[in-house]
């Protein structure tokens, strides 16, 4: 692979050496190569990221949570254990605590919407309001709906934003385009129409609201929204075809269809699909945070009460593991989780910003579940990961007995970010992190 | 047209907005203020604790019983249309419209994950959001249709091709412009005439010119661009009603609601070429849809699945899952041979056309015994009596580990009674599950659950669902019968049904006591009717609901007379006014 070029700071791939140096299984870290060579000393100061991390069904045991966090050891100085956090619960638990995970109660926007919206009204803002990702899970059950399980991100007046759980079209869609074999031109080309024809659809609805009722209109402006949130999200990459700053994801495209068959299984993809969407996922997310094509990124490693048959422990992880109190499964996996969470931090730990601070350290990463214990379905004392320096404005490494609730921290992280939000908790709840 | 009289003003709450959409229901317990006991009545002002919100969600608020003289298109409240939302197409529909039409079936695996809402279905607005993701995926979803259109059907089968490469520039955008508007006609399911001055198709055309927005591109190009965007465009995705003042439907509308609920897909030609503004041509038309010859039609078996998967959760059987260590009878053969069973025994009720089938009442009441031997070893010969016996019900109703009192009791409530008892408030729920929690777990369920009804504001609505929950406790949660429960103790079954004087001592005697519910064959037209129009029906259309029922035949109504008053009715033939 060679780099072509450089754009704004950024080393930009060109399309076709993209895949062909596409071939490996993704490899932790990817990027480093390029990284190093962006390791300028007095560059500007990086802008503060915010990202939350979800895992499932909770934990084994309280007393045993401080155990299962080896994983986190390559990053022991950059995150910290907040104790006695509390968030809302509800039946059914597994449902209410996804839906109260990133809001706090069971209707309003999350966090993350609502930092996003506080942040691109500033004048030095990225492109990408906010990615919603996750690995490919879903869960349905009855009495609850499959969007109370699956989702973290809600705007006001309850629409949900779905995770996009196909990490390799969530890459095309910010990098590449929509046709990665095509030349610049024809990729620049490509973007132009699909910008008309998004034009198009936008006149025509505007021409067809005209004959609606005011309740019909509502249903329209929501469809208006989105189409010209994906218009802007073209106008925002630019037409250049590939905006690719840093490097590609090796093997990325190739795991389209391994992607797919994970989704197509509704919740009971191998562990093999798991780690590989995890991995991928993780990359994308460092790769958009590095580039700054976005500063909010909320990520599920599963669904809420996930059936994942997670490490091939034999079972389905909520019901087999969870409530039938495996424990010494219950811990590997959760082990596996925080390992998975410790290889992401690595990879921004790995990342070196433009003033020759790390990624991690102007990033945080909440991390957390939709209840506490898995066969107790608590919402007290949840495990809490806080991660990343936010550019100082954090003291990472310690264990913290914060107290609290969710929504306090939530408050107290828009505060730090110079982004507050309304309709949260109460910042001044949140002390030493 | 037949006035319905205003409804009463005892209103029952709308649910929170957020909690309808996606339709989580309280397993927890109830703020409520009780009317006469039963599970229905005013829930008003604080103590509600979430208010519905205004916004998208069109479906809540108070609006939505559709019964607001002073709203909107105010003339359909006389005729008791109610207001009908704007709804997406749902990904299944969405589907099968392009399979039926254009032939080519649309790859959907990589579509964002449909909510559902509290009614169990899948096509009311309020659920079917449309996000960025959603509008990223239907527009590569657009790109693959129009290129497998390209190299598919080359010799115009289905969209009437002509030559565009004549050469003669103006020969060539004659023919292309004829083709977006037979394309456009075909996805708007209507006539463009019909548009009443506001046909689309002007702006689609547009985009053909030299001068237009892809003008820099060959002909070909340009035509495909359009056609694209007429199949990510509004016209198409979303469900345009038209209507006159009153809000009565118009033809192509009405076309269009009778075949999307029969066979989840846009209406073939025949069926937009008929006027189905009067009885009989609706009459006419349902048949038509739903019979061929002695059997179905083939586009008619989505709704003979689809319709009974989310009235009763049916769809939930194959993601049920059981630890094999504590139901060894639970094998995937008898987790398949349960859904048979009772898609069999609906089908009974359904028929054919002209057949004689059984009143509503039946489907508490009758038994059909499968000769399914992996049925059989599952209930060994344990007495059964309709739905509320069959394992399939059962098993959706139960926890993974265990029978839920609480959720068969809710399930009764909203899917045969029409009675959905409302969301906790968040600040309440929290407490009252950690009372029950709280309760020794190796109790009986009967005493189990006594601790949420020992909180009158909890007890009305959960005596219902306890009673009627506890009423089903001799049978486990992959429907198996049992005279202990887990804990070796006898079951005590016995209860009197809320909101009547009937005493029962069997789950088989709940389903007699049930069978002559009248609120069965009301909740049953309900059910159709909110499937058919996506919206919710609350206290607001009792009069409405009232008059389909007799119309059906009252305690002798069938699932066909049901299905054709619902259809006849006005919330069915008219909706908001969209002329403004």
């Amino acid at each position: 692979m060679k780099a072509v070029r450089i754009q704004n700071g950024c080393y930009r791939s060109s399309r076709r050496a993209f895949l062909g140096g596409a071939s490996a299984l993704i490899a932790l870290p990817a990027f480093e190569a390029l990284d190093a060579k962006l390791a300028v000393a007095a560059g500007p100061t990086p802008p503060l990221r915010f990202v939350s991390w979800f895992f499932p069904c909770g934990i084994p045991r309280e007393e045993s949570w401080p155990r299962l966090l080896g994983g986190l050891d390559p990053v022991q100085a950059k995150y910290s254990r907040l104790v006695g956090m509390s968030n809302i619960g509800g039946g059914p638990d597994h449902a209410k605590g996804v839906r109260s995970y990133l809001t706090g109660n069971h209707e309003g926007p999350s966090f993350d919407q609502v930092l996003g919206d506080e942040l691109a009204k500033q004048a030095d803002k990225a492109p990408i309001h906010s990615l919603q990702l996750g690995v490919p899970d879903s869960r349905c059950e009855p009495g609850a709906s499959c969007d109370f399980m699956n989702n973290v991100t809600w705007r006001s007046g309850g629409v949900v934003l779905p995770k996009q759980m196909r990490p390799d079209l969530a890459f095309n869609d910010l990098f590449q385009g929509l046709d990665p074999m095509a030349s610049d031109a024809a990729a620049t080309e490509r973007a132009a129409l699909q910008k008309s024809v998004l034009d198009l659809v936008l006149e025509d609805s505007q021409n067809l609201s005209k004959i609606l009722s005011a309740r019909d209109r509502l249903k329209l402006d929501e469809y208006m929204a989105s189409i010209r949130a994906a218009e802007q999200r073209i106008t925002a990459l630019g037409t250049g075809g590939g905006v690719a700053c840093g490097s590609p994801i090796p093997g990325l495209a190739e795991q389209g269809n391994l992607f797919k068959a994970a989704i197509d299984s509704k919740g009971r993809c191998s562990p093999e699909q798991l780690e590989a969407a995890c991995d991928a996922n993780a990359q994308l997310m460092a790769l958009a945070l590095k580039c700054d094509l976005t500063r909010v990124i909320s990520f599920m490693a599963g669904s809420g009460g996930s059936g994942q048959q997670i490490l091939g422990t034999g079972d389905d992880y909520h019901l087999g593991i969870g409530h039938a109190e495996k424990l010494p499964e219950f811990e590997q996996v959760v082990k596996w989780e925080m390992k998975k969470l410790g290889e992401f931090l690595s990879l921004l730990e790995g990342t070196v910003e433009a003033d020759g601070s790390t990624l991690l350290d102007n990033v945080v990463v909440f991390s957390s579940s939709e209840i506490c214990e898995g066969n107790r379905h608590n919402h007290d004392n949840m495990p809490v990961i806080l991660a990343g320096g936010l550019g100082g404005k954090l003291r990472p490494g310690n264990t913290v007995d914060v107290g609290g609730k969710f929504v306090d921290l939530f408050a107290y992280l828009g505060e730090q970010m110079g982004a507050p939000v309304s309709g949260f908790g109460n910042a001044a709840n949140i002390k030493g992190v | 047209m037949k006035r319905i009289p205003q409804p009463s003003k005892r209103r029952r709450r709308s649910p929170s907005l957020t909690w309808a959409r996606a339709g989580i229901r309280a397993l927890g317990c109830l703020a409520f203020v009780s009317l006469g006991g039963a599970c229905t009545g005013v829930i008003d002002g604080p103590a509600g604790g979430d208010a519905p919100q205004g916004g998208l969600g069109a479906g809540a608020g108070p609006a939505a019983g559709g019964a607001d003289p002073k709203a909107p298109g105010g003339q359909i409240a006389a005729i008791g249309a109610g207001s009908v939302p704007l709804r997406r197409l749902n990904f299944a529909e969405y589907q099968a419209t392009i399979q039926d039409w254009l032939g080519i079936s649309v790859d959907i695996s990589d579509f964002p994950v449909e909510g559902m809402s509290n009614t169990g279905f899948d096509t009311l607005s309020a659920v079917l959001a449309i996000s960025q993701l959603h509008v990223e995926a239907l527009e590569r979803a657009a790109t693959a249709v129009i290129d497998t259109l390209f190299t598919q059907d080359p010799g115009g089968v289905r969209v009437k091709w002509c030559s565009y490469a004549s050469g003669d520039q103006s020969k060539d955008e004659a023919c292309v412009a004829q083709i977006v508007a037979t394309f456009a006609e075909q996805a708007w399911r209507r006539p463009h005439a019909s548009w009443a001055g506001n046909d689309g198709l002007p702006t689609y055309q547009s985009g053909l010119t030299a001068k237009g927005r892809f003008g820099a591109h060959p002909l070909e190009v340009r035509l495909k661009q359009v056609l694209k965007s007429i199949l990510l465009g509004p016209r198409f995705l979303l469900r345009v009603e038209l209507s006159d003042a009153e809000g009565r439907l118009d033809a192509p509308s009405m076309a269009s609601r009778l075949s999307y609920m029969l066979w989840s897909s846009a209406p073939d030609a025949p069926g937009l070429n008929r006027n189905l503004l009067g009885a009989d041509a609706l009459r006419a038309e349902l048949a038509r849809l739903q019979f061929s010859g002695s059997g179905y039609q083939a586009k008619y078996q989505r709704f003979l699945e689809r319709f009974p998967d989310q009235w009763l959760e049916l769809g939930h059987v194959p993601l049920l899952r059981r630890n094999p260590d504590q139901f060894p009878k639970f094998t995937p053969a008898v987790q398949k041979a349960i859904r048979l069973e009772t898609g069999t025994f609906l089908r009974g009720f359904i028929g054919v056309q002209g057949a004689q089938t059984p009143p509503l009442r039946g489907l508490l009441s009758l038994d059909s015994p499968s000769a399914d031997p992996a049925l059989q070893e599952l209930y060994a010969g344990s007495p059964r009596s309709g739905l509320l016996t069959q394992a399939s019900i059962l098993a959706v109703t139960s926890l993974d580990t265990r029978t839920s009192a609480v959720r068969r009791g809710k399930w009764v409530m909203e899917r045969l009674l029409c009675e959905a008892p409302p969301p906790p408030p968040a600040a309440l729920s929290e407490v009252i599950s950690n009372k029950v929690e709280a309760a020794d777990q190796s109790a009986p369920e009967r005493e189990r659950l006594a601790a949420h009804r020992s909180d009158p504001q909890c007890n009305a609505c959960h005596q219902t669902m306890d009673i009627i929950g506890i009423g089903l406790e001799e049978y486990d949660a992959i429907g198996a019968y049992r005279s202990l429960d887990k804990a070796g103790r006898d079951i005590d079954p016995s209860g009197i049904l809320p909101g009547t004087t009937q005493p029962f001592g069997s789950a088989l005697e709940l389903a007699s006591v049930l069978a002559l519910d009248p609120r069965v064959p009301r909740c049953m037209a309900q059910q159709l009717l909110t499937y058919g129009t996506g919206r919710e029906y609350t206290e607001a259309d009792a009069a409405l609901l009232d008059s389909i029922v007799a119309t059906a035949g009252g305690a002798e109504a069938t699932f066909q007379s049901t299905l054709e008053a619902v259809i006849l009715s006005p919330a069915f033939r008219a909706r908001e006014g969209s002329m403004q």
